[in-house]
Order: C-alpha cells, then structure tokens, then sequence
C-alpha cells in the first residue's frame, strides 16, 4: 500500500510532466510573437519534457525520475529565458528558476532540490561565457551571476532541510500508523475493541463500552444482551 | 549514485542543446567555420579563403571567422572542410581570438 509520501509525490510528479508539456506550445508561441527561431528551441523542449515522461511512465515515484523531472523544468526554464534574449523583461524570466526550486519542493525530497540547483548553476555558469545575451540583458556579468547563485544557495539551503524534515515527518507518520493498526489487530493484549478508526469515525458494529463480562450483574449482563440482541435483530449496529 | 545518473545525463543533454542553440549562426553572411584541429592554421585559412573573406580568427586558429554570400557560404565552407559552422560570437569564447600569420 502506497504511503502518504508516496502519494504526494506521484501528485505532484503528474503536475511536473503536465508543467512541462505545457512548456513547449508556451515556448514555440514566446518564439512566434518575438520572432525567434521557433524549431529547434520546440525541438529541445520535446526532448526535455520527453525524457521527464519516460521516466515517468517507468516509475512515477522513483527518486530518478523526480530529479530527471527536476533537470528537465531547469532546463525548460532556461529555453524561456533564451527566447527572452534582446527583450528587457529577460532579467524578470529569470524569476522563474527561482519559482521551479519553490514548485519542485513538493517532491519533498532534498537531492531533488540539490540537482535542481545545481542544474540552475551550471547552466548560469556555462551560458555566461558561452552566450551571455541567452541569459542576461547587457552581456557576460559575473557578478550578476554571483548574486544570483548568492539567493539560489540561500534558498536551497532552506528548501533542502525543509523537504529532508518533511519526508521524516511522513515517515514518522506512516510508521506511528502501521504501528496503531498492527496493536488494534492483534488487540494488544486488551478484550476492548478500539471505537474509533484511524480517521477519528466510529467504528460501526461494536459496542463503544463492554466492561468484563464477571464484572457485571446478571441483571445487567441480561439488558446488555437483550440491546445487543435487539440492534442486531434490526439490522443495525451500535456506534458510539 | 546511480539513481543521480538519468538526471545527470539530461543535464548533459541539456547543456548541449544550450550550446547549439546559442552557437547557431545568426546573421548567414557571417559565420565561424570550425576545421580539423590538426589542420594548419595556412591551410584552415586557404581553405575558408575559398568562401568569402577572412576577418578574423577564433580562439584558435583552425576556427576562422568569414564574410561572404549567404546563400553559398555555407556549402562552400563544408565543401571545403569545415567541421561545423558557428555564430562568431560563440567563436572567440576561450581566450582572445588568434593572430592571423603574416
């Protein structure tokens, strides 16, 4: 049975691989409207969403495919901001690597969040002696690329602990329950039956209160059995 | 480790595809054309002479910078040789541009 974790993470995969998808009419239309070169760039960006979906389709919550999903939205991001090259609203495109970091915390794992921005770096580092109009307006600026590494470092800093205290909280949850429903089956050493399921309701079908049988008055052991009797007969159960 | 791998190998794909884009010539009467290595910096520079004229050379002398016409420019340089050709913008990265031999 698939834990919590595991749900969320399969949620928030299957949103990364629509993101990207989207990305790709997003970007030949961006290309389109700017008059950009629209083919190579729309070939790229279906090799990246491409890749992330057939990880996908192997294992949804595999932690290889959550960080191929996570270096294919950096490198979507950054065909965004390419098209965006001679524009001056280039500088505010570059937001967004900022906005991928935040949407791919909901994996709630940290090498995710390590190879994401690691990605971003690289592709700074690499674009900025390579063709810096692809990601900054005014040319090569290695101090524009310091302040930002300066701000993606202080926010992975955050994100990594943050996801890596979440997935143990999740783990801690996933064990407490398993642990409650293995003592509710076994009865743990107790005639009681719990009351309540895991999600608080009650639980149809049992008395909510059966002290010892020897502790009883016959009198009362009689009425006992008689409202149990009747309830049953009914067709309905006691609940509490 | 291996679970980093696929993601690793995207980004390697990734950067490439950068780098293509970005080195795509994009005015097609002014291109860098990249030769063998171990060609000769007299016979990298006769050979882009058959194309168009010389400007410059790139980082290193087997990528030579040409002008010349945009419809033949291309065949011409292949013709001739030349691996690939590049934006000369993204020819002159790695260092100052070569001196061209006296």
């Amino acid at each position: 049975m698939p834990s919590d974790l595991d749900n969320l993470r399969r949620i928030a995969a299957n949103g990364m691989i629509a993101l990207l998808w989207f990305h790709v009419p997003f970007n030949l239309l961006i290309a389109v409207m700017l008059g950009n070169d629209w083919l190579l760039p729309g070939i790229f960006a279906v090799v990246l969403a491409g890749a992330a979906t057939l990880a996908w389709f192997g294992s949804p919550t595999a932690p290889a495919t959550r960080m191929t999903i996570a270096v294919a939205v950096i490198g979507i991001i950054s065909l965004l901001v390419y098209q965006m090259h001679g524009q001056p609203w280039q500088i505010d495109t570059h937001m967004y690597y900022f906005a991928g970091l935040a949407l791919l915390t909901a994996f709630c794992d940290w090498q995710v969040m390590l190879i994401a921005a690691g990605a971003t770096a690289v592709q700074h580092l690499v674009l900025n002696f390579a063709y810096p109009a692809a990601i900054y307006p005014g040319g090569a600026d290695l101090g524009r690329v310091v302040l930002h590494a300066v701000i993606v470092v202080l926010e992975t800093t955050v994100l990594v602990w943050l996801t890596h205290r979440l997935a143990r909280l999740f783990a801690v949850n996933d064990a407490a329950i398993a642990e409650a429903n293995e003592a509710r089956e076994k009865g743990h050493g107790s005639t009681r039956r719990p009351t309540r399921n895991v999600n608080n309701r009650p639980v149809l079908g049992q008395p909510c209160w059966r002290p010892a049988a020897r502790s009883r008055p016959i009198w009362m052991r009689r009425a006992r059995w008689w409202r149990v009797g009747r309830t049953r007969s009914a067709g309905r159960s006691v609940s509490c | 480790m291996r679970r980093w791998m696929p993601s690793l190998a995207l980004l390697a794909i990734s950067l490439t595809m950068s780098l293509t884009l970005v080195a795509a010539p994009r005015d097609p009467n002014l291109v860098a054309a990249v030769f063998p290595p171990w060609w000769p910096a007299e016979r990298s520079l006769s050979a882009a002479g058959t194309a168009g004229a010389i400007l410059r050379t790139g980082a290193w002398p087997w990528i030579v910078v040409v002008s010349g016409p945009g419809d033949k420019i291309a065949a011409v340089l292949h013709g001739a040789g030349a691996f690939f050709l590049v934006d000369p913008s993204a020819a002159g990265l790695c260092g100052a541009p070569a001196k061209l031999p006296a």
